[in-house]
């Protein structure tokens, strides 16, 4: 008996482990557009591979009052709408992206180069640090020379598709090399800054500001 | 021969404690788990001391935690039981 007692803990721990590891997101829907999934013989992953781990939940964004801003230290602070922000020109590349909790996904990106927009706003000499802002509140930084030596992306499409919202709508930084938090979504701001020492969101709680797939996750 | 006996009662009790402590270490491994994956939810729950960063470093080190404490549970559990004595 006393063993029956002893052994409940552990059926209870084990119980809620093989409940919750099957557990299905309710608000997942099934998108209605028709994605790629392969592109010049790369097997591409799916829109719906990807996992919810923004900080606030899907954020819902309209294009009505919808601007990029481009502001810090630019010679013409800019304010764009999404039409103006899709007239630069386009490009697409495949890239996978790496979270940090181990799920990878490999797509198509297509969007316009974050070098083109700034070079519109100028940026001043001693700016190397570029700030995404997002929606909801989300921060994170890229350092300026590696966005253009990259040519890194503000992605509008994902495998022929248009963002959805889950994913980023309206654009999201496609951070090739970097982590997955590097890779900020709903994208509304870009600053260009010249401290060094800025840290975003999960910079900030002990992620390795770097952000380098081939380097540490933390902070040493 | 009464320290003999005091010495086997005191290595089965420690298997005891290993087996609950293997027990806290797998809570804890679920805890981090979710608290690196549903961080929304773990986060404020344990005000702030669960977070993301810190369950993700937590994360594989309790893991480790969880198989030395189990082998030690069970290897302690065999002994006792292959020396003869009660499950009691």
């Amino acid at each position: 008996m006393r063993n029956a007692i002893r052994i409940w803990p552990v059926l209870a721990v084990l119980t809620v482990a093989a409940c919750s590891s099957g557990a299905v997101d309710p608000s997942f829907e099934a998108l209605q557009s028709v994605e790629i999934r392969e592109y010049q013989g790369e097997q591409l992953s799916s829109i719906g591979d990807f996992r919810e781990n923004s900080i606030k939940g899907v954020q819902h964004v309209s294009l009505d009052g919808y601007r990029l801003e481009v502001t810090g230290l630019v010679d013409k602070p800019l304010e764009l709408t999404y039409d103006e922000v899709l007239a630069h020109s386009r490009y697409s590349k495949v890239v996978t992206l790496h979270c940090v909790e181990g799920w990878d996904a490999t797509i198509l990106w297509e969007g316009v180069r974050i070098e083109d927009i700034l070079a519109d706003a100028g940026v001043k000499d001693g700016a190397p640090v570029v700030i995404f802002h997002a929606v909801d509140g989300y921060t994170s930084s890229l350092p300026l020379a590696y966005i253009q030596a990259n040519d890194i992306l503000l992605a509008y499409n994902m495998n022929g598709v248009t963002l959805p919202a889950e994913r980023g709508f309206p654009f999201q930084v496609v951070a090739e090399s970097k982590w997955g938090y590097k890779w900020v979504k709903w994208v509304d701001r870009i600053e260009l800054s010249n401290d060094t020492s800025y840290r975003g969101y999960w910079e900030v709680r002990g992620y390795n500001n770097d952000g380098d797939q081939s380097g540490p996750i933390f902070e040493p | 021969m009464l320290t003999r006996v005091a010495g086997k009662t005191t290595i089965r009790r420690l298997g005891h404690w290993f087996g609950w402590l293997a027990l806290a270490f797998l809570v804890l491994t679920l805890l981090t788990g979710y608290g690196i994956t549903q961080f929304r939810v773990v986060d404020p729950l344990t005000f702030g001391v669960v977070g993301k960063a810190v369950s993700q470093r937590w994360h594989e080190t309790v893991a480790l935690l969880i198989v030395v404490f189990l082998a030690l549970h069970v290897s302690i559990a065999l002994w006792w039981r292959l020396r003869g004595g009660s499950t009691q």
